[in-house]
């Protein structure tokens, strides 16, 4: 076969895109020293900030998973009237911007709102509280954990399912035997991509529940109070906590399974 | 064992209407039909995979129509084997037992014995995706054995198989069911593997059950002109049978054929090709029609020819071995006689179109 040049020509192309991904990052952490980013952790502010920042991630993963898996099934399993309208309700938040988003759930989550009153009455406060942190990381990154799982049971033939009924397993035993099981690596990244998403969720978490701060809201107050060397200890180290845990996450999500509905060996 | 009572599903674009079918006790039953004539749904929903519009699914006496498939104790065997990917070949088979919280050494012992019977006993610790096409029909269709269904349902299991190991799992399939007594409900596009398998066959097109007996029956008496090309029978005429003496004549034009089956008005003739004999010479036998005629085209089919011929500017195909071809000199052109028997030509009425 006659060599072209389309493979070099591209691949120069994605190495420019790469580096203008990789280099400021590289840069921004090269500018630190171990001694800095210790410094900058035994502060209680910035260890307060990275934990709430990572716990909310948790928790707002977390209740993305629970509430977004099944839903997740029901668009991968069912035709119904309005599935392309639950598909573009799934994928709004991705759409708005995170400041409107942030403005739109002050609305209904402040102790005047629909859901902050009620809320309110019951001890749950949203603003200025880590639940109102929790909730606008959980508004802008579920629909990670939806689309993934969708994708994922998709990738798992009914008829797998139907062989599972025949062999005496009821509906839920089938979905927690066989659907569940084989789409589960593709709902972990899913969830991985959702939490990440949710620990650099600023815009949405800065209106909603600007204390406790999260390391995001700290990066940018420091920013503006100390400018570009104060900001930087604190980045650096959201970043690598970041870049850890995905690296972790991604390789246990890895070793279980491969690509959607494709086995693979323990 | 089983019984389906007028029952009728619609789907967007394709419908199940009014089929009835009664499979009896220790049966293997063959479902023939083309690709989209719903077999396989009508196998899904006797499973209970779907729902019925309309009509009863009887198993064993019990009405089964609103059951779940769970609750209705029938194995499922698909094509393309359907094992479970995340488990091994021993923890698919034992996958129902499993469900049913059977002691360890009782589930043992079944995969075992089940794993003996098929002849997996050596990849029961792989994964499905280490297994070859027939193993993984063999593990799926043990799998579905190890519950001890009533009834076995099989939708194209030999489909995704090389023909050499489509023969070995026919053979294998055929001593299972007399091993085992099972009952077993077959779907295939193959009228080879129907001949071979059903005690009864039934030929089903366009979501219809067209025509139910036993294979002898149904291939050499079609019900209608689908059924008769469906089951491989080439020769297919359009004229007119009328009674004369103790025979039937049937005419197309100027083709003269005589069966000896009564048909009076419009009909369809039909006769299998591996019926006709070919000869060069006029021959005396006791076979009814002899027509003489001129070969039009000579086409290999396997390990046998195809030979057709024009008789009365009706074509007519006869199969005959490469040897005979030699030895006959047959070529396009060649003058040839074509004989067979009274009672091989088969007579339809012609009231009932072969399709919608």
């Amino acid at each position: 076969m006659r060599r072209t040049l389309m493979t070099p020509a591209f691949a120069a192309l994605g190495a420019v895109i790469l580096l203008f991904v990789t280099v400021p990052i590289v840069a921004m952490v090269a500018k630190e020293t171990p001694t800095s980013l210790w410094q900058a952790l035994r502060e209680p502010e910035v260890r307060s900030a990275l934990w709430v920042s990572i716990s909310a991630a948790v928790v707002a993963t977390a209740i993305a998973v629970a509430l977004g898996v099944p839903l997740g099934y029901v668009m991968a399993r069912r035709d119904f009237a309005g599935k392309a309208v639950v598909q573009g309700l799934v994928d709004m938040p991705v759409v708005v911007p995170h400041t409107v988003a942030g403005i739109a759930l002050l609305g209904v989550l402040s102790p005047r709102g629909v859901i902050g009153g009620p809320a309110g009455a019951l001890g749950l406060r949203f603003v200025d509280a880590f639940p109102g942190t929790v909730a606008a990381m959980l508004f802008l990154s579920a629909p990670f954990v939806i689309n993934a799982a969708r994708s994922g049971f998709e990738a798992v033939s009914p008829r797998l399912e139907n062989v599972s009924r025949s062999l005496g397993a009821g509906a839920w035993q089938t979905f927690f035997r066989v659907s569940l099981p084989m789409s589960s690596g593709a709902i972990l990244s899913g969830a991985v991509m959702c939490w990440a998403r949710a620990v650099s969720e600023f815009g949405a978490v800065v209106i909603l529940a600007y204390h406790p701060q999260v390391a995001c809201t700290l990066i940018y107050d420091r920013y503006t109070g100390f400018g570009l060397a104060g900001s930087r200890p604190v980045a650096v180290l959201l970043v690598l906590i970041c870049l850890a845990f995905f690296v972790l996450l991604r390789l246990a999500a890895g070793r279980r399974v491969g690509p959607p509905g494709v086995a693979t060996n323990a | 064992m089983l019984e389906l009572r007028s029952v009728t599903k619609r789907w967007p674009g394709f419908s199940l209407r009014d089929v009835s079918l009664h499979v009896r006790d220790g049966e293997f039953f063959v479902l023939l039909g083309p690709s989209g004539a719903g077999k396989s749904l009508l196998l899904e929903l006797v499973a209970g995979f779907h729902t019925v519009d309309s009509g009863e699914v009887l198993l064993g006496g019990r009405n089964v129509t609103h059951l779940p498939p769970e609750a209705r104790g029938v194995g499922f065997v698909y094509q393309d084997s359907m094992l479970f990917p995340h488990r091994t070949a021993r923890e698919n088979i034992a996958y129902g037992l499993r469900l049913r919280r059977q002691r360890p050494d009782r589930v043992r012992e079944t995969v075992q014995r089940l794993a003996a019977m098929l002849r997996i006993e050596g990849i029961l610790d792989r994964d499905p995706e280490q297994l070859s096409g027939g193993e993984k029909q063999r593990v799926s269709i043990a799998r579905a054995l190890a519950v001890e269904p009533q009834l076995l349902l099989m939708d194209e299991p030999l489909g995704a198989l090389d023909p050499l190991r489509q023969a070995g799992l026919r053979r294998e399939l055929k001593r299972l069911h007399r091993r085992t007594g099972l009952t077993v409900l077959h779907v295939t596009h193959d009228q080879a593997e129907a001949r071979e398998l059903g005690q009864r066959v039934g030929v089903m097109q366009a979501g219809r059950l067209l025509q139910v007996g036993q294979p002898a029956e149904v291939f050499e008496r079609p019900a209608d002109a689908f059924v008769a090309e469906f089951t491989g029978c080439r020769n297919i005429y359009e004229g007119l049978a009328r009674p004369d003496g103790d025979v039937t004549v049937f005419r197309s034009g100027a083709l003269r054929l005589v069966a000896t089956a009564r048909v009076v008005g419009p009909a369809r003739a039909a006769v299998r090709p591996e019926h006709i004999i070919i000869s060069t010479e006029p021959v005396t036998t006791s076979a009814r029609n002899q027509l003489a005629g001129r070969v039009a085209s000579v086409e290999q089919q396997g390990g046998v020819y195809a030979v057709t011929a024009e008789f009365e500017g009706h074509p007519m195909t006869s199969l005959i071995t490469a040897h005979s071809l030699e030895h006959l000199g047959i070529r396009p052109g060649s003058r040839v006689y074509f004989s067979f028997k009274a009672n091989s030509l088969h007579l339809m009425n012609a009231g009932e179109p072969a399709d919608d």
